[in-house]
């Protein structure tokens, strides 16, 4: 059986009753009272009250009770109200004239003591009383005391209080002899029972009689206190103080600098037998300092006692809080005095025995119902205001209370919370907003951004090229490319240094081919780069495709060497798939670095031979002359990448290659070209569309449930905190933190290469090929459309119901071309031909299209770059399309 | 399958009693069942007695049941047949009319009767027996990140495990996460291969990839396989062949079958002749559009002319549930084969099946090139498979 059912089948009267009836009630004579009792209470009632005055704050019931208790002198009972609402210092240390006072009416004199100088030790008997009943259901108050012990922070106000008691042993243990003495702790008990509760003021008074009754019984234990706990006076204090402090862990220095000098003062101004009352109001005083009065129970009864002291103590936690330098030593104090109210409430409860056992408001409850109650009092809740409500409250209540449950680390609840604000996603804070298209159009002129993807035939120099120019723009430092010189000579593969920089993996390297893109980036003096690497290889097209479809401009790269730049050009090279592949995806700008070209002697000739025809070739892909543009250099020497070759580095390239605004200075350099790349108009204000081109869970921020996603952002923007919606699934998740350009950023626009870290949204659900989407107008998935395709060159003709892989931005699905819908003439949109049986190469069709699994699409008209696809066929380009209807 | 009776009359109908004996046996039957077939077979029977005094008792009885077919269910990946369809034969426990779903399972004789036998039934059952077995080959296209493991016997190429992992692509500076996802993602392989791949059975195993993902992999397989002392794999070594492939992709199985190696291993394997068939009539179509043709209308014109060198049927086609339309390509087959033709029936079970199969289930090889002038509007029959 818990202890609290114990407390609650105890039966009150009957434990009344085994006293004996030695204990009179005094509530109960107050219940007995006659009629000419109560008419004379009432005068003497309003006779106190306005002998008080207000200023007090002193309750009717408190009133009543004292007048009773002095049987209507209205002369003694106002001055001991005066007393007890003064100074309590002053009270302590005159116990003698206080039991004149006290025991001169007595009435009926035999309830009372007789000049029983315990009677002296008021506050202290309630304090001992609340002690001991704190202590009822324990084996011995000892035990108790070191259970409480054990709560770290608590320690402190426990022993604060339990030496107080110590202090007291005398007076107390000699009234445990007389049968008497219940009815003085009675009286005394049923006082403090009076005091406010902040929780229950109408139940005090049921629950006076009961704790008298332990007052009564419980004397015994308290010996056993008094014999527990060793030593009295500052020094115990002073230890307490510093046990409180180590409690408080952090704030530790904060506290040994501002408790002993506080309690050091406290102690002189209240010294001798006055301790304990110092202590325990020490203890009030802390409880104040975390929310004005707001340690219930025991600290109001603690603080009603001491009510006197309590602006004094207020005053000099102020000037401590002062001589500490505010904020941290008030953190300190506050959390302290909330672990000291969570101490109290915990003696509290278990000593309780009323109905209120069971939904006792847990320490959490406790402190906040302090904070609320703390800066204006909140009078109605109490039906005493207390004096310490009256002052100023300290300004930073409502912070220090939170800084308290930060610092007491007992406290589950607010853990919990913090726990809650990890796991699930939260809706974005409102007013952290950015008005990220307002922002974009602010920045415009410096958002110079563009993503670059290198293509070219395989072993064409591509990631040498930009490993070098890399390099020549310092973004890879000597050390690294030492390193990487190093590690390469020894493989055999002493000229692939610089394309290590980009090609990361083993594989790469020691087989020295690119296989999948790299993503880098570099700036020129007005222009920054995300460089997208792409293989050349044939097998790795379909990745090429993903680098090129997050691509804005490219460089194409060519081997000029004898033999090289025809078999790339001639036959199944790639250097004509990639160039079709990147115009089809939307690729415009287009350098072309004639590479190698000192394998010839930098020849005239040769370079312009190979212009030629790429010049030629490029055209009828669809590319404009002026957008086309072509340099010479060499990758593995790193001519004319970053800066124009002067003479004596290639005497043979200065003779011809000039700048033709400037025929004094060498011809322009890669960097300068790429410097001169037009930035396109990014469609910031779309919905937002991100495909995934990767996934990995974690990120830069951490947080085991996230999941990062990389790519470019095809339009729209993002910031941390959105929400998003990831398509196909529909799941939905929230923003936590963007990377742009591998630098931290609060939010991205279109054309952004960035990875972004996604909570909220399982790992499990992202493929490649998804869609991060705005939550409000997702992308539609769909698995049949209808599309215009240009057909390139396929083995065979396409027919209906030929089958080929899709690809669109970064995936790659099985598809079948359903239906030939018609062909039609490419510049006039004449249809040519309705339901053919198959489409030749060179022609323009519209088909119907299938997906083996449902993919992200989206009208070209509406997502230029989610519109477009690409269809191959054992490995070769087949065709090229764009998105014109979406079915179901 | 065994052939244990035949009885076919003159006009074609009659009845064949045959026991399957091995999966692909069971594909054969659901080829050669047909809704209003009647087939005959011992099955478990569910009865509820009622008892003069009320109590009901249920059983399970064992019994010999024939059923008018009405529908019939084929699942690909274990080889199983559930036929449906009301009784006809007298039976203590079931009264005709009753409906009743038959499980053919491997080694239980069952009796087929058809109102009409045509020719691709005959030839079915003719191939289904044919004791002169061909290798059985499995294959594994894989790229990064997908692997699909198929088992290939003669007609049927059965996916057995389709492998995704996420492999997170290298990243500036660390290539550590994709060097742990390639790793992941090959375990998963092996283990896919070790469970679905019965040395005992297959002859060849072929492992198809674009890149270095095969030798790769091939190498990461031996390493893992001495390791761990796999003996099977470890004493199977030569017969893994290494395939060029575009894709991992199941597509990607048609460029396996291309392959000169895979040829030589696998030349008579139907679906190695079928991959053949079908190559070659692309390449008409691109050298020679007019003698190569598809889709029923064309095909038949062609047939009336008696053009067709080589016709290519899925066997999709006679599975239709109209007797109209099966009875048009039967047509179709003995018009052409009158005239000579080379007849393939595909089965769409085989990639290149699957293939033709879209290319509207049919298509010819013309021995000379037939100009149809006729508007090339689709039937209506096509635009029916179109919609489904």
């Amino acid at each position: 059986m818990s202890r609290h059912r114990a407390i609650r089948n105890l039966d009150i009267n009957d434990e009344f009753y085994d006293e004996g009836d030695g204990g009179g009630d005094v509530y109960d004579e107050m219940q007995d009272m006659t009629e000419e009792e109560a008419l004379k209470m009432q005068a003497a009632l309003s006779e106190v009250r306005a002998a008080l005055g207000d200023h007090t704050g002193i309750g009717d019931v408190e009133m009543r009770e004292t007048l009773w208790y002095y049987y209507f002198d209205s002369a003694a009972a106002v001055a001991w109200l005066r007393s007890m609402a003064g100074a309590a210092c002053a009270e302590a240390s005159d116990d003698a004239a206080l039991v004149g006072r006290r025991h001169r009416p007595g009435p009926p004199p035999a309830t009372r003591p007789a000049a029983d100088p315990g009677g002296a030790a008021g506050p202290r008997a309630t304090l001992a009383g609340l002690r001991a009943a704190g202590a009822q259901q324990s084996p011995g108050l000892g035990g108790a005391l070191q259970s409480l012990g054990t709560r770290g922070a608590a320690a402190g106000g426990v022993s604060v209080v339990g030496r107080a008691l110590s202090a007291l042993r005398a007076p107390v243990v000699q009234p445990a002899g007389a049968p008497a003495s219940g009815a003085l702790g009675g009286s005394l008990l049923s006082r403090m029972a009076a005091l406010p509760r902040p929780q229950d003021a109408p139940t005090a008074a049921p629950a006076a009689p009961v704790a008298r009754n332990f007052a009564g019984r419980q004397v015994p234990s308290l010996r056993d206190l008094a014999a527990a706990a060793p030593g009295a006076g500052p020094e115990p204090q002073r230890r307490a103080a510093v046990l409180g402090a180590d409690a408080l862990g952090p704030a530790r220095a904060a506290t040994l600098y501002a408790q002993p000098s506080s309690l050091a003062r406290f102690i002189l101004q209240a010294p001798g037998p006055a301790a304990a009352a110092a202590a325990a109001a020490a203890a009030a005083a802390a409880a104040a300092a975390a929310g004005g009065g707001g340690g219930t129970g025991a600290t109001a009864a603690a603080a009603a006692v001491v009510a006197g002291l309590r602006r004094e103590i207020a005053a000099l936690l102020e000037a401590c809080r002062r001589t500490c330098g505010g904020p941290e030593a008030m953190a300190m104090a506050a959390g302290r005095g909330g672990a000291l109210a969570n101490a109290n409430g915990e003696y509290k409860s278990a000593g309780r025995v009323d109905r209120f056992a069971f939904d006792t408001p847990s320490p959490d409850d406790k402190i906040l119902a302090a904070q609320s109650a703390a800066p204006g009092a909140a009078p109605s809740k109490q039906s005493k205001p207390l004096p310490a409500a009256k002052e100023p409250a300290p300004p930073p209540t409502s912070e220090l209370g939170r800084l308290s449950l930060a610092t007491d680390g007992s406290d589950a609840d607010a853990d919990a919370d913090a726990d809650a604000a990890v796991d699930s996603p939260r809706p974005p804070k409102p007013g952290r907003r950015i008005d990220v298209v307002a922002e974009y159009s602010k920045t415009q002129g410096d958002r110079n951004q563009l993503n670059l993807v290198v293509v070219g035939h395989v072993d064409a120099g591509k990631s040498t090229l930009m490993g070098h120019l890399l390099y020549a723009l310092g973004q890879v430092s000597d050390r690294t490319l030492k390193r990487f010189e190093r590690d390469a000579e020894k493989i055999g593969k002493a000229s692939f240094a610089f394309a290590w920089v980009l090609d990361q993996t083993d594989q790469e390297r020691s087989r020295g081919v690119t296989m999948d893109v790299a993503t880098s980036s570099f700036a020129t003096p007005s222009r920054r780069f995300t460089l997208l690497d792409a293989p050349g290889h044939r097998d790795f097209v379909p990745n090429m495709i993903s680098g090129a479809s997050r691509a804005d401009v490219a460089v194409l790269v060519v081997d000029a060497s004898t033999g090289e730049f025809e078999s790339g050009f001639d036959g199944n090279g790639q250097t004509r798939e990639h160039a079709v592949l990147v115009r089809s995806l939307g690729v415009h700008q287009l350098v072309v670095a004639v590479n190698k070209l000192d394998m010839v002697a930098w020849s005239q000739p040769r370079y312009d031979e190979i212009v030629a025809r790429l010049a030629a070739f490029l055209a009828s892909c669809g590319f404009r002359d002026a957008d086309v543009r072509y340099v010479p250099v060499s990758g593995l020497r790193g001519t004319n990448l970053a800066r124009r070759a002067p003479a004596d580095e290639a005497e043979a390239l200065a003779r011809w290659y000039r700048d033709p605004a400037d025929p004094a200075r060498p011809g322009p350099c890669l960097a300068d070209l790429l410097d001169t790349f037009a930035v396109p108009e990014r469609p910031v204000s779309r919905p937002l569309r991100l495909a995934v081109a990767d996934y990995f869970k974690g990120g830069a921020v951490g947080g085991a449930n996230s999941v990062s996603v990389s790519g470019r952002i095809a339009q729209g923007h993002v910031q941390v905190g959105d929400q998003v919606v990831l398509v196909p699934g529909g799941e939905r998740g929230v923003v936590k933190a963007i990377d742009v350009d591998f630098a931290s950023a609060d939010w991205a626009v279109a054309g952004d290469s960035v990875v972004v870290m996604v909570q909220g949204i399982d790992i499990q659900q992202f493929t490649v090929g998804s869609v991060v989407c705005a939550p409000d107008c997702p992308i539609a998935v769909t698995a049949s459309f209808e599309a215009k395709l240009a057909v390139f060159d396929p083995p065979v003709p396409i027919t209906n119901g030929a089958s080929a892989l899709l690809h669109t931005q970064s995936l790659n699905v099985p598809a079948v071309i359903r239906r030939i819908v018609e062909t039609f003439d490419q510049r006039s949109g004449e249809v040519l031909k309705r339901r053919p049986r198959h489409i030749h190469k060179g022609a323009t069709a519209r088909v119907e299209i299938t997906t083996e699994v449902p993919v992200c699409l989206e009208l070209f008209q509406d997502a230029k770059e989610l519109g477009r696809i690409m269809l191959r066929k054992d490995g070769e380009t087949i065709a090229a399309g764009i998105v014109t209807a979406i079915r179901d | 399958m065994k052939l244990v009776a035949q009885h076919i009359e003159k006009d074609q109908s009659g009845h064949v009693r045959l026991v399957p004996q091995e999966p692909e046996d069971i594909w054969h039957a659901y080829n050669l069942i047909q809704k209003g077939d009647q087939l005959t077979a011992v099955t478990t029977r569910g009865v509820k007695s009622v008892s003069s005094t009320g109590s009901v008792t249920n059983s399970r009885v064992k019994l010999k049941l024939t059923i008018a077919i009405e529908d019939v269910f084929f699942d690909s990946h274990v080889c199983a047949l559930r036929i449906n369809g009301r009784t006809v034969s007298e039976s203590e426990h079931v009264s005709v009319g009753q409906y009743h779903t038959l499980d053919l399972e491997l080694n239980q004789p069952f009796t087929l009767a058809k109102p009409e036998w045509d020719v691709i039934a005959l030839q079915r059952i003719r191939d289904a027996c044919d004791v002169a077995r061909q290798a059985d080959a499995a294959a594994v296209t894989m790229h990064e990140g997908l692997a699909v493991v198929c088992l290939m016997t003669q007609h049927m190429t059965v996916v057995r495990q389709r492998i995704e992992a996420p492999i997170p692509k290298k990243r500036r500076g660390s290539a550590t996460n994709y060097e742990k996802g390639v790793q992941r993602f090959y375990d998963q392989v092996y283990q896919a291969i070790r469970r679905h791949i019965d040395f005992a059975l297959v002859k060849v195993v072929v492992l198809g990839s674009p890149g270095f993902v095969r030798e790769q992999f091939f190498e990461y397989m031996m390493a893992q396989a001495v390791r761990t002392e796999d003996r099977p794999i470890i004493e199977n070594r030569a017969k893994f062949l290494l395939v060029h492939t575009s894709s991992g992709h199941k597509g990607a199985l048609e460029e396996v079958m291309r392959d000169p190696q895979t040829r030589a291993r696998l030349a008579d394997t139907k679906s190695a002749q079928e991959a053949r068939a079908i190559d070659a009539f692309y390449q008409m179509l691109a050298s020679d559009s007019d003698r190569a043709l598809y889709g029923y209308a064309d095909v038949a014109k062609a047939a009336e002319h008696g053009a067709i060198g080589t016709l290519m049927v899925t066997d999709e086609l006679f599975r239709a549930a109209d007797v109209q339309t099966r009875k048009k390509y039967i047509r179709l087959v003995e018009d052409s084969k009158a005239s000579n033709a080379e007849l393939l029936v595909f089965s769409s079970m085989h990639v290149s099946g699957e293939r033709l199969n879209q290319l509207s289930g049919v298509a010819a090889i013309l021995n000379f090139p037939l100009v149809l002038d006729s508007d090339p509007e689709p039937s209506d029959s096509e635009e029916e498979r179109d919609k489904e």
